[in-house]
């Protein structure tokens, strides 16, 4: 009996030792691991990946595992997984979605020991934290900060007899410059084009800005887009096509076209920095601010952002190290030269570095002015004030009825999404 | 019976009366899990105010078909289904049944032919779209230097309302095309060379035999090839996306175009089930239409 009950006992020490070391082992090496979702560019995954080392080398305790989504299929494959509770630990969703999503409870609020708000108000651009912080908590970081700025030519300015080092300051001007660098063949078919908008949202939505038009009522908490001011503005980008004929879609892609050295000035996000260096090396191009309505008049735009943001489940402390870092000041060093992606760090905007850059230098002051998006539908990032600006350009309609049907429209899309950001 | 056989004879009843259904039952689970289940989940989501990431999913009844049927987008993208399916199904069938006959005669390089019909279908339709993109490209096209020479101008092929339509149900015929000739091909070798012989010595013409030969016997693969293509042109979504993304104006936004909106970019799962719901009711009230009017007088020989 004896015999048995020590035999019992050596059995039951000697597995509690196998089992003591399995679990130590596997104590040791058991790592928080982060899943990262953003959408892809080829630029992008490069960088986060790079950032993904560096980050794993100082924190050998958390791995990163980054997925890049193509843009068109990012939400058809975020959604239902965020949904289905299999989502990312940290991903980027645009800053105007964070309130429908930490509403939603799919977020958690960034850990204040590692990013206090404190700091985060102190550190950032007010514009682009702005619609980060929810019951007085930021739920992400800002990245992929853009502004609007015009890309200019200088090769056709000097065509044209214009000055490359002296850009349009007005509206006024800048039809000017347009006219005088569009060229059109015997056929009346265009050959060059002068100045190009594309009627994308953000760039008609900036045009609104500048002239004053209010786009928001805070009130109501409800866009408020049917004033004189947005229609002016409106105006003035259908006119650059219909009036001036400066534009024409006929030519196809703006892009393209100022590949190729057909097009003299384009409104566009400074990340095109990134791209037109990617695809045209060769290509010399120049940046300006955008031109003022009237002369000392506003050149604030529009600024349209992304966030990271960390998902509920995540592990709150290694999520939050994790989009700390890749926001951190160096990291948004690199970020400028490779995407173009602007720094919202406020600390950044005034380096010499980049105040000496004749190419950044406007986009810094550009972002300094720059006002954010305060709606929370999709629809008014880009899709409705493109349908706007096209019933003028396609349709003929008129300013006041572009605006008018703008404004219900925004209202109508705003009050759906209020429904799902409510508390 | 020993008893030994008595069990193999009822092993044996066991494999003949298992075996089948565990040969189907791959396919079926994969059915199920794809197709049967999300559809009645589907259903179920369309009666309910159903933000895919909210965890309140409140019951609202018939409110989401209420809205969908109030929604004037909802039936001008229905209209562009209408105007694309019309476009695109009867010509592409005519289209098909010629090329079908025309490769069905002794030609020389006849089946380089059949492959160059057929081509379309195996390409990647983004791949395709991408491309046709670029033919229609205003300034630099294919299409519109090509018009350009023969003393037209050229057009804003995919970028006017008026014209957007146009563009891409010509894209849609010349990608499904070679599908549906294939289709006639194989009906059209299945009639029988003797009926065309019988009519030839009755004195019958070239019309004669199309008309009372080869178009009645035609009738099983014609219906088929209605039936599909009018399912697969109110369902068109990938190519529309690609060319035009349902644009400009919304002139070319069709029903799956806007259900896929509401849902992704809205996040108004509910209200894009209920879109669902009433496309596939509509379908099926077609289907059944056509089966009634041409089914009747369907015989498979």
């Amino acid at each position: 009996m004896k015999g048995k009950t020590m035999r019992a006992l050596t059995m039951l020490c000697a597995a509690m030792l196998v089992l003591g070391l399995v679990s130590g082992v596997s104590l040791a090496k058991r790592k928080v691991v982060l899943v990262h979702w953003q959408h892809h560019t080829p630029a992008r995954k490069e960088m986060v990946e790079a950032f993904a080392a560096d980050f794993m080398k100082a924190n050998p305790d958390i791995e990163i595992k980054i997925e890049s989504v193509p843009e068109a299929d990012y939400f058809q494959k975020l959604l239902p997984a965020l949904a289905a509770g299999s989502g990312p630990d940290t991903f980027q969703i645009p800053a105007g979605q964070v309130l429908t999503y930490a509403r939603a409870g799919v977020l958690q609020p960034l850990d204040a020991s590692v990013a206090n708000a404190k700091q985060i108000t102190a550190d950032f651009v007010p514009g682009s934290i702005e619609r980060l912080m929810i019951d007085g908590k930021y739920y992400g970081l800002p990245v992929d900060t853009q502004t609007i700025v015009l890309f200019y030519n200088p090769k056709l300015f000097r065509e044209a007899g214009l000055d490359p080092d002296k850009p349009p300051q007005t509206w006024d001007e800048v039809i000017k410059y347009a006219k005088a660098m569009t060229k059109r063949d015997s056929a009346g078919v265009t050959a060059q084009m002068g100045l190009a908008t594309g009627g994308y949202g953000p760039v008609i939505s900036s045009l609104m800005i500048q002239n004053g038009a209010p786009l928001w009522d805070a009130k109501a908490g409800l866009p408020d887009l049917d004033s004189p001011k947005a229609a002016e503005a409106l105006q003035f980008a259908a006119d650059i096509m219909i009036t001036h004929k400066v534009e024409d879609t006929k030519m196809g892609s703006r892009w393209n076209a100022f590949r190729q050295e057909k097009l003299g000035m384009v409104y566009a996000h400074p990340a095109m920095i990134g791209s037109f260096r990617a695809t045209v090396p060769d290509l010399v191009f120049k940046i300006a601010e955008v031109p003022a309505p009237k002369a000392g008049g506003s050149k604030s735009t529009l600024l349209s952002s992304w966030a990271y943001v960390v998902s509920a489940k995540a592990q709150s402390e290694a999520a939050t190290k994790w989009v700390a870092f890749l926001t951190s000041a160096d990291a948004q060093k690199k970020w400028i030269l490779s995407t173009g992606d602007l720094p919202s760090r406020k600390a950044l905007l005034d380096l010499s570095e980049y105040r000496n850059d004749p190419l950044l230098a406007p986009c810094m002051e550009s972002m300094k002015k720059a006002v954010p998006a305060p709606w929370t539908a999709r629809q008014l990032d880009d899709k409705l004030f493109r349908d706007a600006y096209q019933l003028m350009t396609l349709k003929g309609e008129t300013a006041q009825n572009a605006v008018k049907w703008l404004a219900s429209e925004g209202i109508k899309a705003e009050e759906e999404q209020r429904e799902l950001a409510k508390p | 019976m020993t008893s030994a056989q008595a069990r193999k004879y009822r092993l044996y009843r066991l494999q003949r009366n298992v075996a089948p259904y565990m040969f189907v039952l791959p396919g079926t689970v994969f059915y199920l899990m794809v197709t049967i289940i999300p559809m009645i989940l589907g259903f179920w989501m369309s009666f309910h105010s159903w933000s895919i990431i909210r965890p309140t999913k409140p019951w609202v009844g018939l409110a989401n078909y209420q809205k969908v049927l109030a929604n004037p987008v909802f039936w001008a993208a229905l209209r562009n289904t209408l105007v694309y399916t019309a476009g695109v199904v009867p010509l592409q069938m005519i289209l098909a049944l010629l090329a079908a006959m025309l490769l069905n005669t002794e030609i020389r390089g006849r089946t380089f032919f059949r492959l160059l019909y057929y081509l379309p279908v195996v390409t990647p339709l983004s791949i395709a779209a991408v491309i046709w993109t670029w033919i229609y490209n205003p300034n630099m096209g294919l299409l519109n230097w090509f018009l350009r020479t023969i003393g037209f101008q050229g057009r804003d092929w995919l970028g006017d309302p008026k014209m957007a339509m146009l563009s891409v149900i010509i894209v849609a015929i010349w990608s499904g095309l070679g599908y549906k000739m294939v289709i006639f091909l194989a009906a059209l070798q299945g009639i029988p060379e003797t009926y065309y012989e019988a009519a030839m010595i009755d004195g019958a013409g070239r019309f004669d035999l199309f008309r009372f030969i080869t178009l009645p016997l035609l009738k099983p693969a014609t219906l088929y090839v209605l039936i599909t293509s009018m399912i697969g042109s109110f369902q068109v979504f990938g190519l529309v996306k690609v060319l035009t993304g349902g644009g400009p104006l919304d002139a070319t936004n069709v029903l799956v175009m806007w259900i896929h909106r509401r849902a992704f970019a809205d996040y108004q799962f509910g209200e894009a089930a209920a879109t669902s719901f009433i496309l596939f009711a509509f379908i099926l009230a077609i289907t059944v239409i056509q089966w009634k009017i041409m089914g009747r007088e369907v015989t498979y020989e």
